[in-house]
């Protein structure tokens, strides 16, 4: 048997030796031959000198017999050992380790380096030849303290064997195993320590921690000392205190690998606990080179404690170091490997493969990543078509937008079924000749008949176009004519332009019962315009608004409009609560003027080079009437046009003459100007369609004063005066009409040279013409003093002629004589007043001579002046006076002081006709005030005599009226005076009670004298008393 | 009728009063010499000669015996009013401001400006005791967080006294106690006067921030507001009427009505400058002012005034 056994070759021996266990293979083959000896040796060589004892293995007694028997003689086999692994569940380790590893306590296997231990029972003996081992034997230990480790200490504990003590001894040897395991009498490079099944009652966990050493002195006393061999350490364990009391003795550790029984957070809810673990990890992250940290869940307790490549899994998915780190890692398993017997590596194949189904299993439910399944066959079906073939959809057939090509037909006969066919062929008839009509169709009410109107398509757009100029207007019958339009012009003729911004009625505050006029203030900085009613009582504000205007408000000649100025234009403003009615644009407009009639309004930017200097427009619609340049030569100036008093002309100097426009045409009348040499000036009369001109004087030709009628298209003159030696003419029209009067400069001498003439002895005289007279009688009055000013009186007969020089003087009145008396002018009264100017009431009667501030004199005087009597009704004064104005009315007038004329004290005041006043108020920095205008009375003339004839009928009403209105003025206001004063009234009886009260008191302080009546007492006890005043004394001579 | 003018001083008015009958009007001013003057006519009497320094205050008793005035000398003196002579002699540390008699005419009240470190001080006295025997009683108004006294009077019965302060403060002193009972700060502006009506139981204050302010003489209520443009520096009630008279500004003073409504009805114009005081006769048809041009002129009102009577 054996001869043929020896006849196999080596291979087959070790084929059949890697199907043994050490112990089989001793038992069977060991010490047959030499041979075999060698082959098993090279078996265990070549297994990484690794023997496992396990269940497998035999009993102890077996296993104890055959090496008592043969160790001795197996010595060779027992030297190339240098790794064990025992899997003690049914061997008692102990006995093994300490009589089989140690006889007698020399180590037989003299080249081990790593003991792997497993679920062996703690014995004394164990521990006791374990830390032999570890001080002076092993550089790797596993030890895997599972439930069985301690069962045997639990049986005793169970049977109540061990007292108290005993178990303490154990379990201080235990102890102090441990902490050798971490101290300086340790050699391991290399530890893996399991004490994830940590009973309670040992508690290794806390083996480490000094606090619980209470019981033992051994270990109080020892030195802490530390492993500085170890270099790789992996603990399963419960509690991260180990850890922290385990870091101080292993200050050389390089690679950590940690696994936690249950989930960190699980353990650690406990918060101290946490807390002293974050500390702990701290202190480790700064000390080692690297560790990793495995939260290892629904770990099994059997599983297997050595799942290296697991583990090693897990360490590089948990890695936290850096990348030397992991090189260092990635060793570390590898020369792990390599130290690990060959059993070992089969068992870790067969555990990794139970991983590794396990691994994949877990990394399929996490990678439940969705992946595209390009199954889906209706894939790219959202997609629009033009999406996926442009090219072809964009040949597609497209709806017409446009329907141009389509024409509406209205004023079509309405006919019923039967006659809509010869309808249809009648139509059709007319509009074949423009083109193919593709579609027609006629609308049909409920009682099937046409509606009167129809569609027709043609086949492009100018076919259409070319029908609806053709047949619009196409008369069918007498009854019937076509109104075409484009089909495409539907929704232009339909947009009916919006209607005009309803202002109401802008004539509304002609309505106000008691006519109460209005005026406007404008102040300046802050840009405030103030509409005032000038009510009985007092101005009531109207309407305030900060920069209603730029720089400065215009009334319309009638007062509809307030004009306010802006940079882009002209804005019109009108109605009861002054909202905007009318726009005029025109870029830099300074001044605008009004046609009188309100019916025109010319604005004028005079910017040079401007094309559109002058504007005229319509103010009812708005629209620009004509504009015309700027004329470089001719004087600028807000009536470079003037507007004959219908609005029917309006005319311009022009170089030669006369430009006179006419308002249909916007064109010269006669096409060409009115030629004039060497024209002066010229104005119209305010109610004829007459105007007066006259021509300066040009060398040898004198100077003329001209009245002229228009008559149709020619300029036919009526009366006309030659002058000679005129300096300058100003002609004057009287508001009605009924005069014209010039006011002449001439001289005696002239002097200088041509261009700048000097004039002296100059006399000064009017012309006067009578218009109303027949053949226009002309009087001539002759001045004497140098004119300041004149005024003709607005409806009358009167002229007021302010003479002198600075204030010295005199104001003379003329009356102009009329009928049979014309042609002569009889002065009437001279005044010596120190007064500038005279401004006539509207309607007459009425003159105020004013003095405005002059740069000799601040001026101020008003005098009211009844023209009836020359009497003067009273002086008033307002210093520093810039202008005065009469209302439209004639009732009031007001004279007022603005920025331009004084520094401060900007006010205007309001007086009556007679020169009382009614109201004050300053304005800081006043600008302008202007009454509102009226448009010109409505009755007649023999109607205002009636009413003047009547004037004793309508007094008492008025004043009832005025009274009414004075005393219920504001009974709001008043009411509250009567409040005020009801109060104070209280108040004062308040105190007449406390006076009486008090009143002994008083004249106990005053001796008894009671002063409260003295002073009544005296006042009417006192006699009249002569008292002489020495005033004068006079020598007198004494003469008997 | 146009007014009498009365060429007092050489330089401007600091204060006029008349005497409870009306017949004589006293004048101070920042000469040294107050004067005293027939109110009917515009004779002057006399002149009180003494002081050293401007007379910013002066005060006539109910009997017009006595006459005492505060002058920028640091002196208070009381004078005899028929002789001109000086009875008492009240010397203080810095320049006096305010004095005024007492309703029975024997308690005199005078205050001292605080100049020179010194606080401002007031001061009670009795005129019949000398000065050198009796102790006045004395309470410093810089130690009670007061500014100084810009003007004083008596109140009712001899009860309390008001003063006017720089910083527009109006106090109520409770004699007694000698303590202020009541602090108002109805003005911006120092109050510059302050006067009562006849029964003592209004008061008007005039300002510098151009309002004059009618009180009740007793709870210090506000009761009106008088505003002007121009700063107001004296400000008087009329017993005839619910007017009041307000001086002050560049050129003009108005008179107002008090009860009804803070508007303003008349306009006089005369002096050249401000006008400094005023002073309603106690008939209340004649009114004098004293302007900064050194001139009291005395105004009769008008017939048209004395009817006009606003009804509603």
């Amino acid at each position: 048997m054996i001869n043929k056994l020896e006849n196999l070759p080596n291979e087959i021996f070790l084929m059949i030796y890697s199907h043994m266990t050490l112990f089989e293979i001793i038992e069977s083959f060991c010490l047959l031959n030499k041979r075999l000896n060698n082959i098993i040796y090279f078996k265990f060589l070549m297994n990484k000198n690794g023997i496992v004892i396990n269940k497998r293995c035999l009993s102890f007694n077996k296993c104890h017999s055959i090496i008592t028997s043969k160790i001795n003689d197996l010595s060779f086999i027992l030297n190339c050992i240098q790794s064990i692994y025992i899997d003690g569940i049914y061997v008692n380790c102990s006995d093994i380790i300490s009589e089989w590893i140690f006889h007698s306590k020399i180590l037989r296997f003299i080249n081990l380096k790593k003991v792997i231990l497993r679920k062996c029972y703690l014995t004394e003996n164990l521990i006791e030849n374990l830390s032999l081992l570890i001080e002076y034997q092993l550089t790797e230990l596993v030890l895997t303290f599972d439930n069985d480790v301690f069962k045997s200490y639990q049986c005793q504990r169970l049977l109540r064997i061990i007292r108290h003590k005993q178990r303490s001894n154990l379990m201080l040897m235990f102890e102090e195993f441990i902490r050798k395991l971490f101290s300086n009498k340790c050699h391991l490079t290399s530890l893996e320590l399991d004490i994830s099944n940590d009973d309670t009652c040992v508690n290794i966990h806390k083996f480490l921690s000094l606090s619980s050493n209470i019981n033992s002195d051994v270990i109080h006393n020892e030195i802490v000392t530390h492993c500085k061999s170890l270099r790789y350490l992996k603990i399963d364990l419960i509690d991260g205190s180990f850890l922290e009391n385990l870091i101080e003795h292993v200050p050389n550790l390089e690679i950590l690998s940690v696994q936690f029984k249950y989930t960190l957070m699980e353990k650690l809810s406990d918060e101290p606990q946490m807390k002293r673990f974050t500390s702990g990890i701290i202190s480790w992250y700064t000390k080692t080179f690297s560790y990793s940290i495995t939260k290892k869940t629904n770990i099994m307790p059997e599983q297997p404690f050595d799942n290296d490549s697991t583990g090693e899994q897990q360490q590089q998915q948990q890695q936290h170091a850096d990348q030397s780190n992991n090189e260092f890692d990635d060793n570390s398993p590898a020369n792990n490997n390599e130290q690990s017997g060959d059993e070992e590596e089969e068992e870790d194949d067969d555990d990794d493969d139970e991983n590794q189904t396990k691994g994949d299993e877990d990394e399929g439910k996490e990678e439940v990543e969705p992946t595209p399944d390009f199954s889906d066959e209706d894939y790219g079906a959202d997609f629009p078509d033009d999406v996926l073939c442009p090219e072809l959809m964009a040949e597609r057939p497209k709806e017409h937008e446009s329907l141009n090509n389509i024409i509406v037909v209205d004023n079509l006969p309405k006919v019923d079924q039967v006659k809509l066919e010869k309808l249809k062929a009648v139509i059709s008839k007319v509009y074949s000749k423009f083109g193919v009509c593709r579609n027609e169709y006629y609308p049909l009410d409920e009682e099937g008949k046409t509606k009167g109107y129809g569609f027709f398509e043609f086949q492009n757009e100018q076919m259409a176009i070319e029908a609806v100029k053709q047949t619009d207007g196409y008369r069918l019958d007498k009854n019937h004519t076509f109104s075409v339009n484009l089909m495409s012009d539907f929704d232009r003729l339909t947009q009916v332009p919006p209607e005009p911004i309803d202002t109401g009625n802008l004539f509304s505050w002609l309505a106000e019962p008691d006519a109460v006029d209005q005026f406007a203030v404008q102040s300046d900085d802050p840009k405030k315009t103030t509409i005032y009613s000038n009510a009985l009582s007092q101005p009531i504000v109207l309407e305030d608004r900060n920069k209603w205007t730029e720089n400065n408000f215009v009334w319309s000649p009638k007062g509809t409009y307030l004009a306010s100025f802006h940079e882009q234009g002209i804005a019109f403003w009108g109605g009861k609560e002054f909202r905007q009615v009318q726009r005029f644009a025109h870029r830099g407009v300074n001044y605008i003027d009004f046609s009188p009639g309100e019916r025109y309004l010319v604005t004028i930017s005079p910017r040079p080079n401007n094309p559109e200097a002058f504007i005229i427009w319509d103010i009812i619609t708005g629209q620009k009437k004509r504009s015309f340049p700027l004329d470089q030569h001719s004087s600028q100036g807000p009536s470079y046009f003037k507007w004959s008093f219908q609005d029917q002309y309006f005319a311009k100097q022009g170089p030669d003459g006369i430009y006179m426009y006419d308002r249909e045409s916007f064109q010269l009348v006669d096409k060409k100007p009115f030629k004039i040499p060497s024209l002066a000036d010229f104005q119209w009369s305010p109610t004829d369609n007459r105007l007066a001109y006259w021509t300066a004087e040009d060398g040898n030709v004198p100077a003329r004063l001209v009245l002229a009628e228009v008559n149709g298209v020619r300029l036919e003159e009526v009366r006309s005066k030659t002058l000679f030696n005129v300096i300058d003419c100003k002609l004057c029209w009287q508001k009605r009409g009924d005069y014209l009067v010039v006011k002449v400069d001439r001289y005696t001498k002239k002097s200088g040279e041509k261009n700048n003439p000097k004039y002296s002895g100059l006399i000064y005289n009017f012309e006067i013409f009578h218009m109303r007279e027949k053949n226009v009688p002309l009087d001539t009055l002759e001045v004497k003093e140098m004119i300041q000013s004149f005024a003709i009186e607005p409806v009358g007969h009167k002229l007021v002629v302010i003479t002198g020089e600075n204030l010295r003087t005199n104001v003379t009145f003329y009356k102009m004589g009329q009928g049979q008396k014309s042609g002569k002018i009889e002065p009437l009264k001279v005044m010596t007043q120190p007064v500038t100017t005279s401004i006539w009431a509207p309607n007459g009667q009425y003159v105020v001579l004013a003095a405005m501030k002059t740069g000799q004199s601040a001026g101020g005087q008003l005098i009211f002046v009844d023209a009836n009597d020359m009497s003067i009704m009273s002086k008033q004064e307002h210093p520093d006076l810039s202008d005065v104005e009469w209302d439209p009315t004639g009732r009031y007038v007001t004279s007022y002081v603005t920025l331009w004329n004084a520094k401060r004290d900007h006010s205007f005041k309001i007086w009556t006709f007679q020169g009382n006043l009614v109201f004050e108020k300053s304005v800081e920095r006043l600008v302008a005030f202007h009454w509102r205008p009226r448009p010109p009375s409505l009755l007649t003339e023999d109607m205002i005599r009636e009413v003047r004839r009547n004037r004793t009928v309508w007094t008492p009403k008025l004043d009832q009226r005025d009274r009414i209105l004075r005393t219920g003025e504001s009974a709001k206001q008043q009411e509250q005076r009567r409040k005020q004063l009801d109060e104070f009234q209280r108040l004062k009886e308040k105190n007449v009670k406390r006076l009486a009260i008090q009143k002994q008191q008083r004249a106990q302080l005053r001796g008894g004298v009671d002063t409260d009546s003295l002073f009544e007492q005296q006042a009417s006890n006192v006699g009249e008393e002569v008292v002489e005043f020495l005033i004068k004394t006079e020598e007198v001579e004494y003469k008997p | 009728m146009k007014p009498i003018l009365l060429q007092a001083h050489e330089r401007s008015l600091t204060k006029i009063c008349y005497n409870r009958e009306g017949d004589l009007l006293f004048s101070a001013g920042k000469d040294k010499f107050p004067s005293v003057w027939y109110s009917i006519n515009g004779e002057r009497l006399g002149s009180y000669n003494g002081h050293n320094g401007a007379v910013w205050s002066i005060d006539v008793n109910w009997n017009s015996t006595a006459f005492v005035s505060a002058s920028g000398d640091s002196t208070v003196r009381v004078w005899d009013v028929q002789t001109g002579r000086e009875r008492n002699l009240y010397q203080l540390d810095t320049p006096c401001r305010c004095c005024a008699f007492s309703y029975d005419g024997n308690m005199i009240l005078y205050t001292n400006d605080d100049v020179m470190g010194k606080p401002c001080e007031m001061y009670l006295t009795d005129i019949r005791i000398r000065p050198n025997e009796g102790s006045s009683v004395r309470i410093n108004i810089t130690q009670k967080g007061l500014r100084k006294v810009t003007s004083s009077l008596w109140g009712t019965l001899d009860e309390f006294i008001v003063t006017g302060h720089d910083n527009g403060e109006l106090v109520q002193w409770d004699i007694k106690a000698m303590d202020d009972v009541r602090r108002e700060k109805p003005h911006q502006g120092q109050i510059i006067d302050l006067q009562t009506n006849k029964d003592l139981t209004f008061l008007i204050s005039s300002s510098k921030d151009c309002t004059a302010k009618l009180f009740d003489i007793e709870t210090l209520e506000h009761l009106k507001t008088y505003t002007t443009e121009r700063p107001i520096n004296s400000a008087a009630i009329s017993p005839l009427k619910d007017h009041v008279i307000l001086g002050g500004g560049q050129e003009a003073i108005e008179v107002t009505q008090t009860a009804v409504r803070t508007e303003e009805f008349a306009r006089v114009k005369g002096h050249f400058g401000p006008i400094n005081t005023i002073a309603i006769h106690p008939d209340g048809k004649s009114y004098a002012s004293g302007g900064e041009d050194g001139l009291v002129r005395i105004h009769y009102f008008d017939k048209d005034y004395l009817d006009y009577d606003v009804v509603y």
